[in-house]
């Protein structure tokens, strides 16, 4: 996954915020898809290398 | 938060709903190069669009078989929410702008809602923001005139072309009978299930800036 590539996206009640990947590797998704998480939450983590 | 300056203003028409879905897309795109928010007004056949989430549920493929059959095509937008059924009759508005440091969701929600309020002046409406429980794709966000939703409003935040932008979108119900897109997001929903989600949509809360006016009077 490059860095800047949308990684992510978001929904909070009818706002959707894509999210791009901040550096280069490789990502390690940490939450189920489509699923609900509290502010603060680990959603996912980017390997380098 | 930086201004940002008065939109320029495009209304455009297209052949079909995904279309003007997918124009509202690249406004983002050519903010860098356009210096200002852009305001683009667009109208196209009738079709409900779908949030993502409404492809999820659980008999989604059956509703997406039939509803275009019976003429309601079912495309998908980035921004949130649930389903809106749009037609020549209805007006789709989408703000986009950079997202400066320090714009929030709602300073973004607002100014859409502000140019709307404009927008409908001549029809001396007492417009309120909140959700309109009953409405179809309701959301913290309608736009309300004694209890009847006027439009309904949801937002994209993303980066395009190295630039933060947030496009916020509305669908303004303008010539069309309220009731006829009620019924048609209550199909989706009677379709697609679950049970509980067509119930909660049963009833047409939704009206025009001329029958908000007339009722009014």
């Amino acid at each position: 996954m490059s860095e800047g590539a949308t990684v992510a996206e978001l929904m909070v009640e009818k706002s959707s915020f894509d999210v791009a990947a901040p550096a280069a590797g490789t990502l390690r998704i940490a939450v189920p898809k489509d699923g609900t998480v509290r502010p603060g939450t680990v959603i996912g983590r980017i390997e380098s290398g | 938060m930086a201004e940002a300056g008065p939109p320029r203003l495009l209304v455009e028409t297209f052949e079909t709903a995904a279309a003007g879905l997918r124009r509202q897309e690249t406004l983002a795109l050519e903010l860098a190069a356009e210096g200002a928010p852009l305001l683009l007004a667009w109208r196209s056949p009738q079709a409900l669009i779908l949030g993502r989430a409404d492809t999820r549920l659980p008999a989604y493929a059956a509703a997406a078989v039939r509803l275009p059959v019976e003429g309601w095509p079912l495309p998908l937008r980035r921004s949130g929410g649930t389903a809106c059924p749009v037609s020549p009759g209805t007006l789709q508005l989408a703000l986009a702008r950079p997202a400066v440091a320090g714009l929030t969701m709602e300073a973004a929600y607002a100014e859409l809602a502000d140019l709307i309020g404009r927008l409908l002046a001549p029809w001396r409406l007492e417009l309120e923001a909140g959700e309109v429980p009953l409405a179809f794709c309701a959301g913290r966000w309608d736009l309300s005139h004694a209890g009847r939703k006027l439009a309904g409003l949801s937002q994209h935040w993303a980066r395009r072309a190295g630039l933060a932008t947030v496009t916020t979108a509305a669908s303004l119900i303008v010539a069309e009978e309220p009731a006829l897109l009620a019924r048609t997001a209550q199909r989706f929903y009677a379709l697609a299930g679950p049970p509980a989600a067509a119930r909660r949509r049963r009833s047409a809360r939704c009206t025009s800036p001329s029958g908000a006016a007339a009722e009014a009077s």
